[in-house]
């Protein structure tokens, strides 16, 4: 590796990077606006669910149950209705989310001491905000009935404590993730098609006569846009930091590491495509399924892998940004140093040696 | 129309080209839709946890039971002391610590509040608040039980509630997600497709060569665009036969309908893509500029963030988004059987956007040639 061939490659995809102002200002600007708009947008706290009422009871009892329930943050009664049929047509057609039937005899069998049975019916196509309502309303109905009893204290009671994200704000979650995507979708497009390019354009063939070696080119490729991806990052910190008020727990001079180890396999695996793909078309395409994709779903970032099934665990572990996102909120949110995170650390290492490698092994100078 | 044949034909060549498009176009989608729909999944079970019992009595032991007993809980074992507990929520092995504290057993027989601990990790928040229901609603039980045996009455629950689920009646989160992906995934492919399509000739050239020949402007377009729509279309069929048949997601709908929907969504995004393509002059400007547009597209169209969540700026953006109308229609065929006369307000957004959208592109078309 000769470093002034480096930087001649270096020097020459800069002025690439600046003659092309719109993918130069599209890559500083689009990471800057997602994080603006979805740090403000995704919100997947459930509020105020419309609901819809039959009230066949119409008595004082069943009126106080409504109002504690238009009372609360979460339910907001939208319509009320005589029969069943109406509300079903306004549920399918999505304007309510759940429709609450009081029977006739509701206060009479709470004065009789008998069970009174309140209906419930909810629309389950969104099952994560059904499954919240749901928990929402029979823990609203107890409360209600706990009062009515006049029951003394509970013989067991919780003190939940919340760590590192302590009002469970679904912002302080996502801001950091949401970055950790962003960079790994910025370095694979950056650099998918930048070696393709020069196959399609034949500019590659002027380089072969060249004394430029493969490693040099690889490396004087990536530079720059790294140096695009490390911009990335201190404005897209900074956005959540001053902007999100998401808290930043842990040392920044780790984070900075750790995202360079990132970003050089994010943009390796660009190189990588690009050198296999050898067209811009399949280059974009694969790039775009092979990084957006994943990274968004296979991360962590909002689906907890946890939860998938084994075989798409597995998957995941060769999804880089997985351990990119644990590692950014372990950082952001936790404040965990070097010690608790050098799992996800040698990882990524491993990752950006295996990929760069792989690049490096297939990119030929020949036509 | 013979025209419009040949450029079609040309255009099919040049796509079979590479055998590896093929793969891109129809193997792929398949392998996204059974990846993503067993991902995607916000029923969160087995989650790890640690208890620490300072208390050791029969009742503490009781309660212990039912929480590792539940579905929701693993435990991965006893801590020794509150450290350890706090320690391991650091590293993110366990989710949450539950600690028992002194005098739990005493309290509860004394007409006291015997006291539980809970430590959750907070980071992801979705989960946080699924682990606190859960843990409520078995402390609730609890609760419950006690009552009916120490005061040796049993304490009738006056009232409860019966609850039920319309269109997904076990709430799999399956259901709500795949009709997502199919969506999402027409989306995506068909984007980058079709704004890379003049760019390409245009890099190479070939361009020129298609202005002498006398393909009017509209065959040029239509010759482009119909092999992309004939994509999109088999795209549709392969993943909703993959979640009907292998995901098991009910099709309550008719598939006519979901193909009448998908004809004017294509309309929508082959402009889009094709606007792209002719505000672009190289493919990595396309490419950006479609992702640019991709991205936000699929965030603000209720796939996974509830719209009605989003401050009203951002809604107005999730408002004239064409997936936003096309993910509601997919998800309304799919669970809820619905038919056009529900649809329709979602038909006529996603047609309005669709015929604007054809209308800039016909308009820029004859701007770039009168040039």
């Amino acid at each position: 590796m000769n470093l002034r061939n480096i930087k001649a490659i270096t020097k020459k995809e800069t002025l690439h990077i600046i003659r092309d102002p719109r993918s130069l200002i599209m890559g500083l600007i689009i990471p800057v606006l997602m994080l603006f708009l979805f740090g403000y947008a995704l919100d997947m706290d459930v509020n105020n669910i419309p609901v819809g009422i039959i009230d066949h009871d119409k008595s004082d009892l069943s009126r106080d149950f409504i109002s504690r329930l238009q009372g609360s943050e979460y339910f907001e009664i939208k319509f009320f209705a005589e029969n069943f049929e109406i509300l079903e047509q306004l549920l399918i057609k999505s304007q309510l989310t759940g429709i609450l039937t009081i029977p006739e005899n509701f206060s009479s069998k709470i004065n009789n001491n008998q069970p009174a049975k309140l209906q419930f019916v909810i629309d389950g196509s969104d099952s994560n905000t059904a499954s919240i309502a749901l928990s929402y309303i029979e823990a609203l109905t107890f409360e209600w009935q706990n009062k009515l009893l006049n029951q003394a204290k509970p013989f067991v009671e919780i003190i939940p404590r919340v760590w590192f994200n302590e009002e469970m704000k679904s912002r302080n979650y996502i801001v950091p993730g949401l970055i950790a995507v962003i960079m790994m979708i910025i370095a694979a497009l950056l650099t998918s098609l930048t070696i393709a390019r020069e196959y399609e354009t034949g500019t590659l063939e002027g380089l072969i006569p060249s004394p430029v070696t493969e490693s040099e080119i690889i490396t004087g490729k990536i530079i720059p846009y790294f140096v695009m991806g490390i911009i990335d990052l201190f404005i897209c910190v900074g956005t959540s930091y001053f902007i999100f008020n998401v808290p930043f727990r842990g040392n920044f001079l780790l984070l900075l590491f750790s995202s360079s180890l990132f970003l050089f396999g994010g943009l390796g695996f660009g190189i990588l495509l690009s050198v296999i793909a050898k067209s811009q078309l399949v280059a974009s395409q694969l790039a775009l399924v092979t990084t957006f994709l994943p990274a968004f779903l296979l991360s962590g970032f909002i689906f907890d892998i946890y939860n998938m099934p084994l075989p798409v665990q597995t998957i995941s572990r060769v999804v880089s940004a997985r351990y990119f996102v644990t590692l950014i909120k372990a950082i952001i949110l936790k404040g965990n140093g070097l010690g608790f995170i050098i799992t996800e650390l040698s990882f990524l290492t491993i990752y950006m040696v295996i990929i760069i490698g792989l690049a490096r092994l297939k990119f030929k100078k020949e036509i | 129309m013979q025209r419009i044949f040949a450029m079609i034909k040309k255009e099919f060549i040049q796509l079979w080209r590479d055998p590896r498009m093929l793969v891109i176009i129809f193997f792929i989608p398949v392998f996204q839709s059974i990846i993503f729909g067993y991902a995607i999944n916000t029923d969160i079970r087995d989650i790890k946890i640690s208890v620490l019992d300072l208390d050791k009595t029969v009742e503490s032991q009781n309660i212990i039971q039912k929480f590792t007993s539940s579905r929701y809980f693993i435990n991965t074992g006893y801590a020794e002391n509150i450290s350890q507990i706090e320690n391991n929520i650091q590293k993110g092995t366990i989710r949450a610590g539950i600690i028992i504290e002194n005098n739990f057993e005493k309290n509860i027989y004394s007409n006291n509040t015997g006291k539980i601990q809970i430590l959750i990790d907070g980071t992801d928040s979705n989960t946080a608040s699924y682990i606190l229901k859960y843990i409520q609603e078995i402390v609730k039980n609890f609760n419950i039980d006690k009552g009916s045996e120490i005061k040796a009455t049993k304490i009738t629950m006056p009232v409860s509630v019966e609850t039920s689920a319309f269109f997904n009646p076990n709430l799999y989160s399956n259901y709500f997600f795949i009709p997502g992906v199919l969506a999402m995934i027409v989306t995506v492919v068909l984007i980058l497709l079709s704004a890379m399509a003049i760019v390409r000739e245009k890099e190479a050239g070939t361009i020129e060569q298609i202005m002498v020949t006398p393909l009017k402007n509209y065959e040029f377009i239509l010759g482009k665009t119909i092999p992309f729509a004939l994509i999109g279309f088999i795209d549709v069929t392969i993943i909703a036969l993959v979640a009907n048949l292998h995901f098991k997601i009910p099709f309550e709908g008719s598939f006519f309908l979901l193909y009448f929907a998908t004809a004017i969504y294509l309309l929508a995004v082959l402009s889009i893509g094709f606007l792209i393509s002719t505000v672009s002059s190289t493919q990595q400007q396309a490419m950006m500029t479609s992702f640019f547009f991709v991205f936000p597209a699929m965030l603000l169209s209720g796939f996974v963030f509830p719209i009605a969540n989003m401050p009203l700026l951002i809604k107005i953006i999730a408002y004239v988004n064409p997936l936003t109308y096309f993910m509601r229609i997919s998800r309304g065929i799919f669970l809820k059987g619905a038919d056009f006369s529900i649809l329709s307000q979602d038909f006529l957004y996603l047609s309005i956007i669709s015929v604007i959208t054809v209308f800039i592109v016909i308009f820029k078309n004859r701007q770039r040639i009168s040039h």
